[in-house]
Formats: C-alpha cells, sequence, structure tokens
C-alpha cells in the first residue's frame, strides 16, 4: 500500500506540474501576443451575439467587431483591457438591452465557465479571477482541464503566424422568425434566446459594465451603449421588460450616449429570429452606422431621459 | 454521478482511502462503507430512487431467507414467483408501461375500437435493468440451490448496490460477487495498477473515441433525411465506435474501480468487433447480459437441444428478449431479431462454436480469410446498429433505403467533416491498439508493463493528456438510458 500511495503521489504530481507548465505557457503566450487592428479601424465593437450578428465590420470599415455569443460584460471588459494594451482605439459601442442587465447570473454557470475561462483566463488580473472564483469555484477548476487544448491550438497559430480570435462579426444565415413568433405567442422556450421569469438587475453585468464605463473615461475612450434592432413582439412582450431597463439607463447611466435601434423600422426578412440580424438585416443596419456617422446616429436615436 | 466527471475523480480516491485505511479491521465496516458510498453515488444522479434499490434488495433479501428455511416446491415456487413479479414488475411499470399502453391503444384503434388512455410521465430510474438482473439471478441461484441464502444484510446491500457496477453493469452473479463480500480483503500492488491502468483505458473509449464519434454520429441520424447515403453510411460507422466505446469503457472503468477495492468482476467485453462471425461477436459482446440470457432463459427454454423449430424458437426468444431489454422501443426489438437472423444459419449448420479462440493468436495481422471474415461480421454488425440508434422503423427503413440509393456513391458531406476526420484517425490508433491487446481482457493491460518506469509513465501520460486534448463534449452513457 505505501509503494502505491508513494507512487500515485508521485504520478499525480508529475502530472500536476506538466499542467501547471502547459497553464503558464499558454498565460504567457497570450500575455505576449498582441491583438493587432489596423490603424484605421478606431471604434471598437463588444458585446454578445446581438452586436456580434448586426455589425459587420467590414462595411462599417473604421470598426472592428470583436462581439461574441453570449458574452456577458466581464469577457468584454478583458478584451477591451487587452485590445487597448497595443491599440489606439477611440470609441467603443457596446451591446446594450434588457437582457444584459437582467441577467440572473448566468455568467456563473458551470457550462458557461467551461466554454470561456480556457479562452479568457490569460487576459484576467488578480480581480478578475478572484470574482469568478467567489462566484463559482468548482466550475473554474472544472473548467482548466481543456485549456491544454486550447493552448496547442493557440501555439500553432502562433507558429503560423495566424491571429488568435476573441470574437468577430457573424453573418447569420438562418431564418426561424416564424417559429419564434409562434413560440412566444404560446409560452413556449425559444431557442438562442432565453425569457427570464424575473426580471432580476445582475448585480455582477453592473460591477463590470461600470469597469468599462470607468476604463472607457480614464483611456479617454467613447462609449456608447448600443441596442442594436429587436423585434416588436419581443419589445412588446412585458417579461423581457423594456420599461425597467429604459428606467434603469435613466436612473444609472443618463450621462453615457445610449443609442436605441431597438425600434428602428426593418421588415422580417431583415431579422434571423426576434434579437438577430441575418445577412440581410446586418448589411443594412452597418451601412446605415457607415453612411450616417455616430454623430448624426445620436441626435436621431439617442435616448433621452423621461 | 459519472465515470468521467470531477465529482468522480474526488468521490473515488476519498472512498478508496476510507476502505483501505479508516474501515480496513473490520470486513463489516468496509462493506457498510461499500453500501454508503455506493448510496451516495446513486443519490447524486436522483436520490429518490433509492428508494427502490433499498425496496428490491429488502424483497430478495427476504425471500432469500425464506427460501433457504422451506423445503416445499410449491411453497418455494411462490417465493421464487414473488421475486420475480416484484422485480420485473418494477422494471415493467418504469420502462414498459408507456411503451405497452401506446401500442394497446395502436392496436384497438386499427380494430376500429379507439380507447381514450393517457400515458404517464414517468422518469427510468438509472440503472434498473442492471440491478433487477442482478438481484433476480441471486432469487433463482438461492431457488436452485446453487447459491447459499446470505444472512449477511449488509453484504446483500454492498452486493445489490456496488457502485463500480450499479448503474450500467457489468451484471454480476451472485455467485461470483457475493462471496467477495464475505471474506477478507487484501490491498494487491498489481490489482489495483491492472485497475488504474484499466480505468484510464476506459476512460480513453469513452471520452475520446465514444464521445467524439457520438457528435457526428447524433449529427447524421439526427438530420438523416438531408444526407446523401455514404454519409449516412460512416453515420452508423461513427455510432458503432460510439456504443462500443461507450459501454465496454463504462465495464472498463468498473472492473478496473472494482479492482482497487480487491474485487473481481467478469470481463463484459472482448474485443467483439475482430470477431469472424456473429456467433462470436455475441460471445464478446455484453458478455455478462448475454450469458444471463443463456443461463436464466435460452438454457431453461430447451436451449439448443431438441428439434430445429425448438432451436429457431429459442434463439429468436433470447434476441428479441435482449433486445428488449434494451429499452421500450419496437427498434430493439427489430435489432434483437436481425441479430437472431445472422445467428441462426451458423446455428443450425452447427458452425456457431467455430471461432472461438483469439483471432490471429500469436500473429501480427489476421490472414486474408480472417480479415474477410472480420469485415463481413463488423459489416453485418453496423447495420444491426441502424435498428439500435434510429428513432423509431421508419426512420432506420428509411436511413437505410438513403444507403442503399446511387448516392452512397457520392463523397460524404456533412457538418463537422474536420472533427470527424480527426475522429477517424483516433479511432484508427484506438483500433491498432486494440488488436494489438486482443489477447488480454483490456487491451493496455500488457503495454508498457515491462518498459522502465519514465516510459511507462510517460505511456500513461500520453493517454491522459489524449483524453484531455481529444475529450469529445461530455455525454451520458448511452447504457444508462437501459
Amino acid at each position: 500500500m505505501k509503494k502505491f500511495i508513494s507512487n500515485s503521489t508521485c504520478f499525480i504530481l508529475i502530472f500536476i506540474t506538466l499542467f501547471l507548465l502547459v497553464i503558464s505557457y499558454n498565460f504567457f503566450l497570450i500575455k505576449t501576443t498582441n491583438v493587432d487592428i489596423a490603424v484605421s479601424k478606431k471604434i471598437l465593437i463588444l458585446g454578445d451575439s446581438n452586436s456580434e450578428c448586426a455589425i459587420n465590420d467590414s462595411i462599417y470599415k473604421s470598426s472592428i467587431n470583436l462581439s461574441a455569443s453570449a458574452d456577458s460584460y466581464f469577457y468584454s471588459y478583458l478584451k477591451l483591457k487587452k485590445v487597448m494594451n497595443t491599440n489606439e482605439i477611440d470609441t467603443l459601442l457596446l451591446s446594450f438591452s434588457p437582457h444584459n442587465i437582467f441577467n440572473n447570473g448566468g455568467q456563473f454557470n458551470d457550462s458557461y465557465i467551461y466554454s470561456r475561462f480556457k479562452v479568457y483566463y490569460p487576459l484576467m488580473d488578480e480581480n478578475d479571477f478572484r470574482f469568478l472564483i467567489k462566484n463559482n469555484p468548482f466550475a473554474v477548476f472544472k473548467s482548466t482541464p481543456p485549456i491544454i487544448k486550447v493552448t496547442l491550438e493557440n501555439s500553432v497559430k502562433v507558429i503560423l503566424n495566424k491571429p488568435i480570435h476573441y470574437g468577430k462579426f457573424n453573418l447569420l444565415n438562418r431564418n426561424i422568425l416564424i417559429e419564434v413568433q409562434e413560440k412566444l405567442k404560446n409560452g413556449k422556450k425559444l431557442p438562442f434566446f432565453e425569457i427570464l421569469e424575473k426580471l432580476i438587475i445582475s448585480k455582477h453585468e453592473i460591477e463590470y459594465l461600470n469597469k468599462i464605463v470607468s476604463f472607457c473615461k480614464k483611456e479617454k475612450i467613447k462609449l456608447f451603449l448600443v441596442n442594436t434592432p429587436k423585434r416588436k413582439e419581443l419589445l412588446e412582450y412585458p417579461k423581457y421588460g423594456v420599461m425597467e431597463f429604459n428606467k434603469f439607463y435613466d436612473l444609472n447611466y443618463s450621462d453615457i450616449v445610449y443609442l436605441d435601434f431597438s425600434q428602428l423600422k426593418m421588415s422580417n426578412d431583415f431579422y434571423g429570429d426576434f434579437v438577430h440580424l441575418n445577412m440581410k438585416g446586418s448589411t443594412y443596419f452597418s451601412n446605415l452606422l457607415k453612411n450616417e456617422g455616430l454623430a448624426k446616429l445620436t441626435r436621431k436615436y439617442k435616448r433621452t431621459v423621461e | 454521478m459519472l465515470f468521467n466527471s470531477i465529482d468522480f475523480a474526488i468521490f473515488l480516491p476519498i472512498v478508496f482511502l476510507l476502505y483501505w485505511f479508516v474501515t480496513n479491521k473490520s470486513l463489516k465496516l468496509q462493506n457498510l462503507l461499500i453500501v454508503v458510498a455506493s448510496y451516495l453515488f446513486y443519490g447524486w444522479w436522483d436520490w429518490r430512487f433509492l428508494s427502490l434499490i433499498l425496496f428490491s434488495t429488502l424483497v430478495d433479501y427476504y425471500i432469500g431467507v425464506r427460501l433457504a428455511k422451506e423445503e416445499i416446491t410449491s411453497k418455494r415456487k411462490v417465493l421464487l414467483w414473488i421475486s420475480i413479479l416484484i422485480n420485473l414488475g418494477f422494471l415493467g411499470f418504469f420502462k414498459y408501461y408507456n411503451f405497452f399502453l401506446d401500442n394497446f391503444i395502436t392496436a384497438f384503434s386499427f380494430f376500429g375500437t379507439p380507447i381514450n388512455a393517457q400515458g404517464l410521465n414517468i422518469i427510468l430510474p438509472v440503472g434498473i435493468s442492471f440491478y433487477t438482473f442482478q438481484t433476480l439471478s441471486y432469487t433463482i441461484d438461492v431457488y436452485k440451490k446453487k447459491l447459499e441464502p446470505t444472512k449477511d444484510f449488509i453484504a446483500f446491500t454492498a452486493f445489490v448496490s456496488f457502485f463500480p457496477q450499479l448503474v450500467a453493469g457489468p451484471i454480476e452473479r451472485a455467485t461470483n460477487l457475493l462471496p467477495q463480500f464475505y471474506k477478507k480483503r487484501n490491498f494487491d500492488y498489481s490489482k489495483a495498477v491492472v485497475g488504474l491502468r484499466q480505468i484510464l483505458w476506459g476512460l480513453f473509449k469513452k471520452v475520446v473515441i465514444a464521445d467524439n464519434s457520438a457528435q457526428i454520429a447524433n449529427e447524421i441520424f439526427n438530420n438523416s433525411a438531408g444526407y446523401s447515403g455514404s454519409t449516412l453510411v460512416l453515420g452508423a460507422i461513427f455510432f458503432t465506435f460510439q456504443i462500443y466505446g461507450d459501454f465496454s469503457g463504462y465495464s472498463d472503468i468498473a472492473i478496473g474501480t472494482s479492482r482497487l477495492f480487491d474485487f473481481n468482476l467478469k470481463q463484459n467485453f472482448a474485443f467483439p468487433y475482430f470477431s469472424r462471425d456473429i456467433a462470436e461477436f455475441w460471445r464478446r459482446w455484453h458478455i455478462s447480459l448475454s450469458t444471463w440470457f443463456r443461463d436464466y432463459l435460452y438454457i431453461p427454454l430447451g436451449g439448443s437441444r431438441g428439434g430445429t423449430w425448438m432451436k429457431v424458437r429459442n434463439t429468436f426468444a433470447i434476441f428479441i428478449v435482449s433486445g428488449f431489454w434494451h429499452g421500450a422501443n419496437w427498434t430493439f426489438i427489430f435489432w434483437g431479431g436481425l441479430n437472431a437472423l445472422y445467428f441462426l444459419p451458423l446455428l443450425l449448420l452447427k458452425k456457431n462454436r467455430v471461432n472461438t479462440d483469439t483471432v490471429a493468436r500469436g500473429k501480427h495481422l489476421p490472414s486474408f480469410k480472417e480479415f474477410y471474415q472480420i469485415g463481413i461480421t463488423f459489416s453485418l454488425t453496423v447495420l444491426a446498429w441502424i435498428f439500435f440508434r434510429a428513432e423509431n422503423i421508419e426512420h432506420a427503413l428509411s436511413y437505410l433505403s438513403t444507403i442503399l440509393s446511387k448516392s452512397i456513391f457520392s463523397i460524404p458531406h456533412f457538418l463537422g467533416m474536420r472533427m470527424a476526420l480527426t475522429t477517424l484517425i483516433l479511432i484508427s490508433i484506438f483500433i491498432v491498439v486494440e488488436w494489438l491487446g486482443r489477447d488480454e481482457q483490456f487491451a493496455i493491460e500488457n503495454i508498457s508493463v515491462k518498459w522502465g518506469k519514465p516510459y511507462r509513465w510517460t505511456f500513461y501520460l500520453i493517454i491522459i493528456f489524449l483524453i484531455i486534448i481529444f475529450g469529445g463534449k461530455q455525454q451520458e452513457f448511452i447504457y444508462f438510458q437501459f
């Protein structure tokens, strides 16, 4: 038994050492690999799938879209810090919709952390780590093994001189609008979007939204909160919480420009579903941003406090 | 609790340490620890169903005690039937109630008498088919006086609920497993090391082979209407490896875990995809279930004795019941029937015991004839798995008809081609390792044993890193649903 225990312990220690070496290697690999953005791109777009599918940065050429599906403000903040290390961005468009605020701790689900931690941990500082560990330490622990695979992929990318992505514009090729309309009418679960039973403001989202706001102030970045176009049925659905959301903005963030495009008139075939624009929709919306410019759009779509 | 979860990775060492360092002075305490650990292991999934296992344990323990005292045959028979009815009653209710109800309604509607009855929303308790068969084997063996009934309730409870094999087998016979709870267990270094190696290989099979294959098989089977025949063939092949990796992987982890506690479970899979005919396949696939049905159904029905008609009847009976054991769906029954059709010619021509040894023993490669036989048997198996995996008979038939269409000659194309290519490479490596170790209990039982420690440990580390790097999205074990 003694031999078994000592051999097992020794083997586990070797494994843990190797494992930590890999994790550390990836950490430093990412730390020392810059996110290089063309000098001409001065506008950074961050947020979840709403902005990911809405703004095509190959049309709206002065921007770079690094949004990713389901990104909470925590991950947007990490990306913002990383990008600003080596790039000169002067404007940030941040996805801002009711579901970003009324989110009942979804960002601490095991599966959610599992899908993100392996990619984003090298972008975290001590406070960010503490934030995650405080809220779901077990999920963080369980999310470490996939780092080995990510390390392998990152190493190959670095060798082949390929960029490491943290998000990009997603050209959505789906149209399930009729399906989701039916489902909403019948109170059924919606695909790609969850309507929560209660509207509870997520203090964690707010904590990191505030960090983004402070960071932008410190770095002198013009921050625009952007609510991308949404379907009328959803906006009128009480559980989506448009009224509460607007009230929340009015009370807490009225000093920041909020461009509310949610009621922008667009035909049905511009939507992939209630909250995501498809190829047609994103082309239209990106051209609008490009042609009108943020100053003009601010005059037209800026929410004024009631 | 899943074997391929962090929860189990924490649970197992704790139970191991308590078993060998805290409770090792007393056999009763060790057995009690196994009971507590097993109930915790099962309750992790749904504690409500612990009452079912406990009830089943109480019934069979009590009937065993009564059978020991009872000498009158008719009364003994009644006791046996009480056990059978209670155990199969639970199984029937939880697993087959809705199936029979649906078919009952369909049959009446067909004859013009529509009836209105609502199905129940029943959750299938994980592992019910496994522990039910295990406890039944105890009562039947006691009834047949092949086994002395136990008077040690804790040992019996540990036997019924033994966590390594509780939810997906191997289905152990009371004659093999129960006596192991009576004798003092001693820690055996070599046995524990073999156990760990078997757990490692089982995890590789499950996490790398099965879970990756599952993602591709699911994509193709779930969207089969939109894919070509050649793609569907690939889907069936991936499912073939998924189910093997999944189930034999589970069995390896179960057997390996038992070894850590000085228990010996029977081999459940013996490299079935290297079989040269279907009879050999069924001697190598899910051995604990096949032998259960052989001993408690096939032989009591007369086995292969008697005339041709008897042989045909018994063969179909065992295969169809075995199919039905897997699930309440006509697809499983069809799968069983198809295997009976494969098996019958061999039985009738008395060629069912031709290939009993390991294929190409002592050689590096099979002969051309063996290779051909393996290929044919494998293809027949793949074909049968289509019925096993399909949602219903219509789905299976439409799947087959697409395979048999001209589109079988097109180049396969589906969502996830890159992943499929990686998985195919992994499967190829897996086949080579399995081939090299086909004479052993599990493929890597003897690989690396004679190497120096640094090389051996490097080998283990490579497998662990392969599991982490190429591990597919975590899926439940398929056999949990049976």
